[in-house]
């Protein structure tokens, strides 16, 4: 059957070739001489001086003689995930590229050049590729309901409820708690500037408190319990 | 001097008269120096390689 399809293959790229002018070009396409064979040195200088001149010809010819090389190169990366004509058509511009950016004044052979190009281009496809893989869109359809309407990721994606207020309400508190402070003793504010670490001190345990003002443990818990009572009773009046 | 005949570009399908030839495909010299300027980590890239593949030379070129 494949061999079948390739005599077809043959036949129309045949057709095509002869209507080009180029009958003593055909090749069999499936076979190990599918594609036009690799210019002879002589052929392939004569070529590319006439690049030079800018005959589209002579590049057309040096880019379907070194086609091979696209094909050799593709099916190299066939197991990236990649298919094999998407391989092809970005080695094919890769050879395009090479054909244009050929300096034959460089020790070096157009097919070397190549091959390179070649397989950069496949190389740095593959790149934003995997780089792509990684990135999803906002529009993306997750699911489509009985009604054709789509569910995208914009509708189900969110923000934590209070992301923009938190900031404004913790500005608030503060405030209040500092209006709050201002209604208690001296000794009262300190008690609770030392316990909970407020107005740049640190905070610390009821027993170290105790400790630097001389007093209980228990009495400074009793203190603390009525601060914080007549501190609700505060915030109940201002808020 | 010879006239040049218009040609189909397999990539903008514009009728052209310069170009070069990948097997049975015109590409025009307009679009060809498009693809030289594209980067594959460009958007537009996956254009052209769509545009080749459907020109059919890469199913062409599998053996």
């Amino acid at each position: 059957m494949k061999r079948v399809w390739y005599r077809i293959k043959f036949f129309f790229l045949s057709i095509v070739l002869k209507l080009r002018g180029k009958a003593d070009e055909v090749y069999y396409i499936g076979g190990s001489e599918a594609l036009p064979p690799p210019l002879s040195k002589e052929e392939e200088k004569e070529m590319l001086d006439r690049v030079v001149e800018g005959d589209d010809r002579a590049k057309s010819k040096l880019i379907e003689h070194n086609l091979r090389l696209v094909v050799y190169i593709a099916k190299k990366f066939e197991n990236t995930g990649i298919h094999i004509e998407d391989l092809i058509s970005i080695g094919s511009i890769g050879l395009i590229k090479a054909v244009n950016t050929f300096n034959p004044e460089k020790n070096i052979k157009l097919a070397t050049y190549a091959s390179r190009c070649i397989e950069n281009e496949i190389l740095m496809y593959l790149r934003r590729n995997n780089k792509r893989k990684t990135e999803i869109s906002f529009d993306e359809p997750l699911n489509v309901d009985w009604d054709g309407n789509e569910l995208l990721l914009s509708d189900v994606l969110g923000t934590d409820e209070n992301i923009i207020t938190k900031d404004l309400d913790l500005s608030v508190d503060k405030n209040l708690l500092k209006s709050a402070l201002s209604k208690l003793t001296g000794r009262e504010k300190q008690i609770m500037e030392m316990r909970f670490g407020l107005s740049g001190h640190k905070e610390q345990t009821q027993k170290d408190v105790a400790e630097q003002l001389g007093i209980s443990q228990s009495y400074i818990s009793r203190l603390e319990k009525k601060i914080i009572r007549r501190l609700k009773k505060e915030f109940n009046k201002m808020v | 001097m010879a006239q040049k005949s218009m040609k189909q570009c397999k990539v903008c399908e514009e009728w052209k008269e310069d170009g070069i030839y990948l097997l049975i495909s015109f590409i025009c010299t307009s679009c060809e120096q498009e693809m030289l300027e594209t980067d594959p980590t460009d958007e537009r890239y996956q254009y052209y390689v769509d545009r080749l593949k459907r020109s059919q030379v890469s199913n062409l070129l599998i053996q």
